[in-house]
């Protein structure tokens, strides 16, 4: 049986920690899971203490992806076959994880993306705009389609775990994905529900879209292909 | 400006590529970090082919020389890029500070929590161990 780990990089979620954590517990009671404090301003790390919920505790701000890749660290410490990522601010359901985790099994999938958009139609909006240029470019560089490429729900299996703990260029975002698809790695998807954030800031502020835009396009387009060989 | 000038800003910018490439596959600089001098030297190719958007700016800005106009756009991308280094800087000398006081003071604490152990310790000990550890 693999063994997986659910990482959660918290930055300042003390109003929503509690319910991702719970959703989390009751709908994958076998899986374990770790929080990744992120340096945050707020109580997180003391209501994560005070509940007993598995801590890293960040003394800095490292972002999103030093957050995610100390988690992936500790799992590879720690022999663990796959992580999945999620969200520390609710938007994610954990329901989902086992259909995850079995379109990984049954599929032999490096990566599962858990998808707001394989059976749903992206609506009309600026943000997805974006994700449909970001899906189209990742289709022309792998030949992949990946309906939902900037969905945070996604599982990392044995494959890539090594690359993502050790590696410093592996943040857990779309061009990434792309990166791992041209190294020759799966990626499926499955379709999930996902819901609005309820409170506090995102690591995504709508100002800093534009700039994110430009540099996964670039990084997808033309940096990614040249670092498809290298280990 | 003149062909040669425009192949000079070309072929910078070809360099400039293949070093920045060279560094990300080597693991020296992340692709996000790299984007920037990608854009720089697109930016720099752009000017070469269509130099008529210097010209036109040159016109309006009432530049004598539009060769002129491409170092002065490059001196205020640099400078704009120097300042967002030194914020960068700043911030990450921030955190070193913050860890190096953090690693300190950790230290002090795990120290007084083991003396507070050992004097625990010593306290149990029998006198005549103390006796023959000073004979020895």
């Amino acid at each position: 049986m693999n063994r997986g780990l659910v990482i959660i990089p918290a930055y300042n979620e003390e109003d929503n920690i509690v319910s991702a954590v719970e959703d989390l517990r009751t709908s994958v009671p076998a899986i374990d899971y770790v929080v990744v404090n992120d340096g945050s301003t707020d109580t997180t790390a003391q209501i994560c203490r005070d509940r007993g919920y598995p801590l890293l505790n960040l003394p800095v701000n490292l972002g999103l992806e030093g957050a995610f890749q100390t988690g992936a660290k500790y799992a590879y410490s720690h022999g663990y076959d796959f992580i999945i990522q999620f969200d520390a601010d609710g938007q994610h359901a954990a329901r989902f994880i086992p259909e995850m985790i079995h379109e990984a099994e049954t599929t032999g999938a490096d990566i599962v993306v858990g998808s707001r958009f394989l059976t749903h139609k992206k609506p009309r909006s600026l943000r997805m705009y974006g994700s449909k240029l970001i899906t189209v470019i990742i289709r022309y560089t792998t030949g992949t389609r990946i309906s939902d490429p900037t969905s945070g729900m996604r599982l990392f299996g044995a494959r890539t775990l090594p690359l993502l703990a050790t590696g410093a260029d592996y943040s857990p975002e779309p061009d990434t994905v792309a990166l791992f698809i041209l190294k020759g790695m799966n990626v499926s998807e499955v379709q999930v529900d996902m819901r609005e954030r309820r409170f506090g800031e995102s690591y995504l502020h709508l100002t800093k879209s534009m700039a994110y835009m430009l540099r996964v396009c670039i990084s997808i387009l033309f940096m990614q292909w040249f670092r498809r060989s290298t280990p | 400006m003149s062909v040669p000038f425009r192949i000079l800003l070309i072929i910078g910018a070809a360099f400039a590529l293949i070093v920045v490439v060279t560094k990300v596959k080597k693991g020296d600089l992340k692709t996000a970090d790299s984007v920037f001098w990608v854009i720089f030297a697109a930016l720099l190719v752009l000017i070469a082919i269509i130099p008529q958007l210097v010209y036109w700016l040159a016109e309006l800005l009432r530049v004598q020389s539009p060769a002129n106009l491409v170092f002065l756009i490059l001196i205020v991308t640099l400078a704009v890029r120097e300042f967002m280094m030194t914020l960068r800087v700043a911030h990450l000398r921030g955190q070193v500070v913050t860890l190096t006081q953090k690693i300190a003071i950790d230290e002090a604490e795990r120290l007084k929590a083991e003396s507070v152990a050992n004097g625990t310790r010593e306290t149990s000990a029998s006198p005549s161990d103390d006796e023959t550890e000073r004979l020895a």
